[in-house]
C-alpha cells in the first residue's frame, strides 16, 4: 500500500479539483461533503442522507438560485438559529472547496479509504446505538461487513482492550494472552493502536490469525504514532480501521477522547489492562459506562503505578478480569442475551477456549514449534531458577538470592532460556514467559510441576 | 671580538624529549638580545626572565649584541626548559663562570630572583638525555622525584642558580634523588564501597570479563543504582602494570604536566575519569605545542565516561580510532604527535532523559522521541566498539539487606581468574608482537582467531538468528563468548559461554518496539 509523499498531501493536484456540479452520489465524495458541513459549522447532521444523496453540490451550496436555500431545509439538521444557505455557501464557496475536496477525494482513492454515513446499511451497528454516534465513518483495510458478521452471516463479538502507553511487562504479557486468547475464540480485538497495550493487544491479535479494528484519531492516509506504521499495515491486510475524522486530519489532542468513545462503541466488552488512575483509558472506561457497555478490569499488582487506575476500579465495582474464561463468560451471556432480545440466530458464541497457562492442557499442541528440549543444567538448579522466576519480573539480585546459584553459572542458564524462548528479558529484569509459538501450555505446566524431563 | 658558549639541553615534542644545542654568542654593538631557531612564546619571554634574574643574582648582563641560536632549528621548540641553561651560556660566555664541562646538560625554569622552577615532561627529557649519552643532567629540585628512575647518568638537583653555578664549580655535589618507596597497593574492598558492588551482580561479572579480555563496557541504569563506584574498582582487577608500561604511563603523565599525581604508583593502573563537559582537545590531546589528552592519561588504565550521552557526539566519535589503534594522531605541521591511548573504555549512562525507564517509582515520563533522541547521542560506530553491555537498576532496601550477607563478589578468586585468562590470551598471541586481548580482535575470521569450534560457531549463529542480532552483535558474542572461555580456564568456547555472552548484548528499545 503506498502512503502519499509529504507533498502530496499537503498540495492537491489541480485536477483533483472537485467541479461544485458534482453529483453526491459518490459515497466517498458524500462522505466529506457531510464531514466538512459537521466539522466547520458544527451543526449536528441527523438523518440527511437520503436527502442530501440526490443534490448536487452545487444545490448543497444554496448558489443554484439566490433564495434558494429555504428550498435545502434538511430534516435533521439543525442550524444553531443561523441562515442555512449562508452556511453552506461559507462552507462551498470558492476555488479553496473545490481543490481540498479534491485533495481529500484524492486521498481517499490513493489509499482506498471508504465512507459510511449513520443509516447506511454498512454503518456498524454498535455505534448507531451509542450517543452521539459520528454522522460519517471512513474504513480502511476489509470489508466492515466481513468484520462483524461471520460468512455465516452470524454477527461477530468484539472486545475492546485498552490500557496505557507505558506498560510493565506484566501489562504487556496480559496483553498479549487476551491478544492470543480472543483471537483463538473467534472474538475482534478493538483497540486505538496506541503504544504499550493498544499496539500489543493489535500485535497478538494478529499473530494467533485474529481480527483487529483500529480506530485512529486521525485521517486515514497517516498512522499515529508513527512507529506503529508497519502494524497499522499488517491491520490493514487482515483486520480493519476506522476514524471519524476526514483525511489530512491531524491527531489532535482533543480528537482523542472522541476517538476513545468509538472504541467503546463498537465493543461489547471493554477490557482494561493496566491504567493510572488519570489517563486516556479512564476515558474510554467513561465513555463505555455512558454507552452502556460492560468494562472489565484486570487486577494488578498494588506496588505498581500503571496498575492503580484498574485497581481503583475494581474497588468501586468493575468485574475483575482474573483469566480470559471471565471474559469469554461474560461475552457469552452477552451473546445470549442478545440473541433472545432480538430473536434469532443473531450471535456467535465465542468458541470453545482452552485455558492457558494453567490446568486444563488437552496435551494437543497448539503453535507451529516442534516439542523442545529444555536446556540442562546441573542438579536442580534449573528448577530453583525456574521457581525463582514465577510471578513478578524479578532482577537479577533477587534471583541470585532466591535460586542461590552462584552468578558465572546463572549468567549462561539464564542465556540459555532466553534461546529456548521460555525467559524474557527487560530493563535489567528477568521474567518467566514461554514463547507460545513454541511452548505449549500443558508442556509449560508439566516443567513447572515437576522435576523437568531432561 | 665574540664570545661564544654552547650548552646541551631538551626539548619536549609531543611525549618524547630530542637533544636541542644552546648556543649563545656576545658581540661588540648596540645592546640587544635575540634568540632564534623556530621558537614558541614561552622561550621568547625567556629572555626577560634570564635577564632579570642574572642581574638579581649579583652577576653583570653583557652589554652588547646576544644571539642565541636553538639547533635544530627546523623543529619548534616551546616549553620553560631553556631558562637555564640560556642563563648559563650567557654567564659562562661573558666568562663569569667557566664552561660547562663536556658531556653535561641543563634544562629548567629560572624564576626572577633566580629560583629554580619544575618543567613539563621532565622525565621524557631525561630519557632522552640519557639516550644522547649525556654522563650529567642539572634539573630543578622538584622533578628529581620524577626522573628519579632513569638511572645510567649522574642527576643533579638544584633549588637555585647560585646552586648551580656552584655545582659546576665543582664546590657541591648536588642532590641525588631519592630511590623512592614501593608503596602498597590498595586492596579493592578498602577503597571500594562494597555494598554497591555486591547489589549489582551482574555488572560485578561484567567488570571482570571486561578485565580480563579487554573489553569496552557500557553500564546503563537508573541513577543511584552504582555505576561510578562500579567502574572505580576495575583498576584493581587489571593486572599491575609492568614496569615498562610504568614508565610509558609516567612519560605520558610528565609531558601533561602532572607528575605529581603519578597513577602508576604501586603499578595500579590510571584510571581517568573526565567530566562530560570535557572539550575535544582535552579528550584526544592538543593545544599549541600539544600535550596529550584524557584518552592517553588513561594509556594502559580506564578511562571511564560517566553520563557518557551528554558528552559531545564529536568527542565521544574521537574515541573510535584509538578504540581500535591504541594511539593518538594529532596532524601537525611538520610532523604528526603519537600519544599512545590504549585505554579501557567504561561508560555509565542513565537509560533515558530524566533516567527513571527501570524504575516502577516514580515512572519514567520520558516520551519515546525523547528516549530515541537520547540513544542517538551514542553513534552507531562507537557502540559497535562496545562488547559489553549492562542494564542496573537500583538496589531496593531488601535487596540490599539481602546481598549484604552475600560474600564480596570481588574475590582474591576473581583476580586469580582474570590474571589466568590474561596469560591465556598472551600464549595464543604470536610472539613478539603485544598480547592482542579478546576484546581488541578485529580481524576475520573472528572464530579463527578466537578458536572456536565449528559446532559452536554454528550455535551463535542460530542465536544471532532466534534474537535477530546484527552481524556486529553477533560478532561481539564471539569475542566476549572467548573471554568467558578463558576465565574459565578451557581452551575450547562451549555453548553455555555463548548463552552467557548474549545477556550482555544491547537490548535497545526504539520507540514503539515492544517485541511480543
Amino acid at each position: 500500500m503506498r502512503t502519499a509523499t509529504p507533498s502530496e498531501r499537503l498540495l492537491p493536484q489541480p485536477c483533483d479539483r472537485v467541479p461544485l456540479g458534482e453529483w453526491t452520489q459518490d459515497p466517498v465524495l458524500l462522505g466529506l461533503v457531510v464531514s466538512r458541513i459537521v466539522e466547520r459549522s458544527g451543526m449536528q447532521v441527523g438523518f440527511l442522507v437520503p436527502e442530501i444523496r440526490n443534490l448536487s453540490l452545487l444545490d448543497i451550496a444554496g448558489r443554484k438560485e439566490p433564495g434558494a436555500g429555504q428550498a435545502l431545509v434538511l430534516p435533521g439538521m439543525d442550524p444553531g438559529g443561523r441562515d442555512r444557505a449562508s452556511i453552506l455557501s461559507m462552507l462551498f464557496s470558492g476555488p479553496g472547496a473545490e481543490r481540498e475536496l479534491g485533495g481529500q477525494l484524492a486521498a481517499c482513492r490513493r489509499h482506498d479509504i471508504r465512507t459510511t454515513l449513520r443509516g447506511d446499511p454498512d454503518y456498524p451497528w454498535r455505534l448507531a446505538r451509542i450517543p452521539s454516534p459520528p454522522p460519517v465513518l471512513y474504513l480502511r483495510g476489509l470489508d466492515w461487513r466481513w468484520i462483524e458478521e461471520d460468512a455465516r452471516n452470524i454477527l461477530r463479538l468484539s472486545v475492546a482492550l485498552v490500557g496505557t502507553r507505558t506498560p510493565t511487562a506484566y501489562g504487556l504479557e496480559v496483553a498479549r494472552r487476551l491478544g492470543k486468547d480472543l483471537a483463538a475464540a473467534g472474538v475482534t480485538v478493538v483497540s486505538g493502536l496506541a503504544r504499550g497495550i493498544d499496539a500489543c493487544a493489535h500485535q497478538a491479535a494478529l499473530d494467533w490469525g485474529g481480527l483487529t479494528v483500529s480506530v485512529l484519531a486521525c485521517g486515514l492516509d497517516r498512522v499515529y504514532p508513527p512507529e506503529n506504521a508497519g502494524l497499522q499495515k499488517r491491520i490493514l491486510e487482515k483486520g480493519c480501521s476506522l476514524s471519524e475524522w476526514s483525511p489530512g486530519a491531524v491527531p489532535h489532542r482533543g480528537r482523542f477522547p472522541a476517538r476513545n468513545r468509538i472504541i467503546s462503541g463498537l465493543s461489547d466488552v471493554v477490557a482494561v489492562l493496566e491504567a493510572s488512575e488519570r489517563s486516556g483509558t479512564m476515558i474510554t472506561v467513561e465513555w463505555a459506562n455512558e454507552q452502556g457497555k460492560d468494562v472489565m478490569a484486570v487486577p494488578g499488582n498494588i506496588t505498581s503505578s500503571r496498575s492503580r487506575g484498574t485497581n481503583a476500579m475494581i474497588l468501586d465495582g468493575t468485574p475483575p478480569l482474573t483469566e480470559t474464561r471471565d471474559l469469554l463468560d461474560r461475552l457469552e451471556t452477552i451473546a445470549r442475551l442478545r440473541a433472545a432480545a432480538e430473536g434469532g440466530p443473531g450471535m456467535a458464541r465465542p468458541h470453545a477456549v482452552r485455558r492457558t497457562g494453567t490446568t486444563e492442557g488437552d496435551g494437543k499442541r497448539e503453535g507451529r514449534g516442534g516439542r523442545r528440549k529444555v536446556p540442562k543444567g546441573p542438579d536442580g538448579e534449573l528448577l530453583r531458577l525456574y521457581d525463582s522466576l514465577r510471578g513478578q519480573e524479578c532482577g537479577l539480585p533477587r534471583i541470585l538470592e532466591r535460586s542461590g546459584i552462584p552468578v558465572e553459572r546463572l549468567m549462561p542458564l539464564l542465556g540459555g532460556l532466553e534461546l529456548e524462548g521460555l525467559v524474557t528479558r527487560r530493563h535489567g529484569c528477568y521474567w518467566f514467559e514461554p514463547d507460545p509459538r513454541r511452548w505449549d501450555p500443558a508442556r509449560i505446566e508439566a516443567l513447572l510441576t515437576q522435576e523437568p524431563e531432561i | 671580538m665574540s664570545r661564544f658558549c654552547r650548552i646541551q639541553t631538551f626539548a619536549l615534542h609531543g611525549i618524547d624529549g630530542f637533544p636541542v644545542m644552546l648556543e649563545v654568542s656576545l658581540h661588540a654593538g648596540l645592546p640587544s638580545f635575540d634568540i632564534v631557531g623556530w621558537v614558541g612564546s614561552a622561550v621568547r619571554e625567556s629572555r626577560e626572565r634570564v635577564r632579570a634574574c642574572i642581574r638579581n643574582t649579583g652577576h653583570p648582563f653583557p652589554v652588547g649584541r646576544i644571539v642565541a641560536n636553538l639547533a635544530p632549528a627546523d623543529l619548534r621548540k616551546d616549553g620553560t626548559g631553556f631558562d637555564l641553561p640560556l642563563a648559563l651560556a650567557i654567564l659562562s660566555a661573558s666568562g663569569e663562570i667557566g664552561a660547562m664541562p663536556d658531556g653535561w646538560a641543563a634544562f629548567g625554569e629560572l624564576s626572577l630572583m633566580g629560583a629554580l622552577l619544575p618543567v613539563r615532561g621532565a622525565l621524557s627529557m631525561a630519557l632522552a638525555a640519557r639516550d644522547a649519552g649525556t654522563r650529567a643532567l642539572l634539573v630543578p629540585m622538584d622533578n628529581l622525584a620524577e626522573i628519579a628512575r632513569v638511572d645510567g647518568l649522574r642527576i643533579a638537583g638544584a633549588h637555585h642558580l647560585d646552586q648551580v653555578v656552584s655545582i659546576l664549580a665543582g664546590k657541591e655535589p648536588g642532590c641525588e634523588p631519592a630511590r623512592e618507596r614501593e608503596t602498597d597497593r590498595d586492596s579493592p574492598s578498602t577503597r571500594v564501597d562494597a555494598a554497591s558492588i555486591r547489589g549489582q551482580p551482574m555488572a560485578c561479572r561484567a567488570l571482570e570479563i571486561a578485565a580480563a579480555g579487554h573489553h569496552a563496557l557500557l553500564m546503563v541504569g537508573s541513577p543511584g543504582s552504582g555505576k561510578t563506584s562500579l567502574a572505580r574498582i576495575l583498576p584493581s582487577l587489571l593486572p599491575p602494570l609492568e614496569e615498562w608500561e610504568r614508565l610509558e604511563v609516567a612519560r605520558i603523565h610528565g609531558a601533561a604536566g602532572m607528575p605529581d599525581r603519578d597513577p602508576a604508583a604501586g603499578g595500579l593502573p590510571p584510571f581517568r575519569a573526565p567530566h562530560h563537559t570535557c572539550t575535544l582537545a582535552a579528550m584526544a590531546g592538543g593545544g599549541a605545542s600539544p600535550r596529550p589528552g584524557e584518552m592517553s592519561l588513561a594509556h594502559r588504565g580506564v578511562l571511564f565516561l560517566d553520563e557518557m550521552t551528554e558528552f559531545a557526539p564529536q568527542v565521544l566519535d574521537a574515541l573510535r580510532t584509538p578504540l581500535e589503534e591504541g594511539e593518538v594522531r594529532l596532524s601537525r605541521f611538520p610532523a604528526p604527535y603519537r600519544f599512545p591511548a590504549d585505554f579501557l573504555l567504561v561508560g555509565a549512562a542513565n537509560p533515558c532523559h530524566c533516567g527513571l525507564l527501570y524504575e516502577e517509582h516514580p515512572p519514567c515520563r520520558c516520551t519515546p522521541e525523547q528516549r530515541d533522541r537520547h540513544w542517538r547521542r551514542l553513534s552507531g560506530p562507537l557502540l559497535d566498539r562496545v562488547d559489553l553491555f549492562v542494564e542496573m537498576r537500583r538496589l531496593s532496601g531488601e535487596d540490599l539487606a539481602l546481598t549484604l550477607e552475600r560474600p564480596d563478589p570481588v574475590s582474591q578468586d576473581t583476580m586469580r581468574r582474570i590474571r589466568n585468562a590474561r596469560e591465556r590470551q598472551k600464549a595464543r598471541t604470536p610472539s613478539g608482537i603485544q598480547p592482542a586481548w579478546n576484546g581488541r580482535i578485529r580481524e576475520s575470521p573472528l572464530a579463527d582467531r578466537l578458536v572456536i569450534p565449528k559446532s559452536v560457531y554454528r550455535h551463535a549463529a542460530d542465536c544471532a538468528d532466534a534474537l535477530h542480532l546484527s552481524v556486529r552483535s553477533y560478532q561481539k558474542t564471539l569475542r566476549v563468548a572467548r573471554t568467558l572461555a578463558d576465565l574459565d580456564g578451557t581452551d575450547s568456547v562451549a555453548r553455555s559461554h555463548v548463552a552467557e555472552a548474549i545477556q550482555y548484548r544491547l537490548v535497545r528499545e526504539r520507540a514503539g518496539e515492544m517485541s511480543p
